[in-house]
């Protein structure tokens, strides 16, 4: 074999090798990693209890992953990005959700279904007494259109 | 040569999509994407710095930048050319804590996936030897070489991780070959 030979045939192999130490490290980084701090926004909630209401906050990032279970359940849509607002008091003002919506599915049912999935997680997670009725604007942007099931 | 898994799994939700679920805090798609690329990191990263701990350290650190940075990843490149620019940055952190000298290889770097006994026992040599000869690269050199020949990212994209240019990336290249055939040329 020539030197170049040689070579292509260790960098084939080097591209099928898989390191023992990946089996090791992977379950580790992973979990580190998903429990790593990540500074987010707070928002505030408001709900009733027994003693009277009660104000709580909520992370955005929590606020953010909860739309976008909701959202995800939505038939036909899938969200790009969630983008939430507050005001100076950490009231949640706006939720910005970008959306891509399956192929021949109608836009603005899918949109409203889209908006009712956002204002029902938004009362389930920020409590039934934050101000979510005409307060908070949820507005729900559909920049793309796919035919891969996959992708929703 | 096309880049491997740049745009996903044939047949499987492509990185794109998962890394939008990522950024929107999805946990599963993220584990699906560190599935899908965390091998080719460390075998990137152990081979930048030689040590399995450093290497486990410089892969966690990269997968904790990923999981708190998604939110800013913007879609500008792949998501696994992101992931191998972050694993780059960890990499040359991590590198002044191991030995600038080449020592002893660590078993790590030997053990391969499972093939024919025959192949796999030549195969496994090839690769000590190459392992060996990666050591005597200078780093710049050896991080192009390594996400080119065997992480298969573009020119381009291998520029825009070491800070580059296309024509500096070239020149690193032909360089890296050079020694890597040179050094290699007791196994004709």
């Amino acid at each position: 074999m020539s030197d170049e030979a040689v070579l292509d045939r260790a960098t084939q192999a080097l591209r099928r090798h898989t390191d023992r130490g990946w089996t090791v490290v992977r379950e580790n980084a992973l979990l580190r990693a998903l429990s790593a701090f990540r500074p987010s926004a707070p928002v505030r909630g408001r709900t009733a209890t027994p003693a009277g209401a009660a104000g709580y906050f909520v992370a955005a990032d929590v606020v953010v992953a909860a739309l976008r279970e909701g959202v995800s359940a939505v038939p036909g849509a899938a969200p790009l990005t969630i983008t939430c607002s507050t005001d100076d008091h950490d009231r949640l003002v706006a939720v910005t959700i970008e959306i891509v919506a399956a192929f021949d599915e109608p836009l603005l049912p899918l949109a409203a279904a889209v908006r009712r999935a956002a204002t029902s997680c938004l009362r389930t997670l920020l409590g039934d007494l934050a101000p979510l009725a005409g307060a908070v604007a949820v507005h729900v942007a559909i920049t793309d259109v796919t035919d891969d099931p996959r992708e929703l | 040569m096309e880049p491997l898994d740049a745009g996903g799994v044939s047949g499987a939700v492509s990185d794109l999509s998962l890394a939008r679920r990522a950024a929107l805090r999805d946990r599963d798609a993220f584990s699906q994407l560190v599935d899908r690329h965390g091998p080719a990191l460390y075998r990137y990263v152990l081979r930048m710095v030689h040590d399995p701990e450093v290497a486990a350290d410089c892969l966690q650190d990269t997968l904790v930048a990923a999981w708190t940075g998604f939110a800013d990843f913007r879609g500008e490149s792949t998501p696994r050319t992101w992931l191998f620019g972050i694993a780059t940055r960890q990499a040359y952190r991590h590198r002044s804590r191991v030995a600038l000298q080449p020592g002893p290889l660590p078993d790590d770097l030997v053990e391969t996936t499972s093939h024919r006994p025959d192949q796999d026992a030549v195969d496994s040599a090839l690769v000590e030897a190459l392992d060996i000869a990666l050591l005597g690269l200078p780093p710049l050199q050896r991080s192009c070489w390594l996400l080119r020949e065997i992480e298969g990212l573009h020119y381009a994209e291998i520029a825009l991780i070491l800070g580059t240019t296309h024509d500096a990336v070239r020149g690193l290249l032909h360089r890296a070959r050079s020694t890597l055939a040179e050094t290699m040329e007791g196994w004709r």
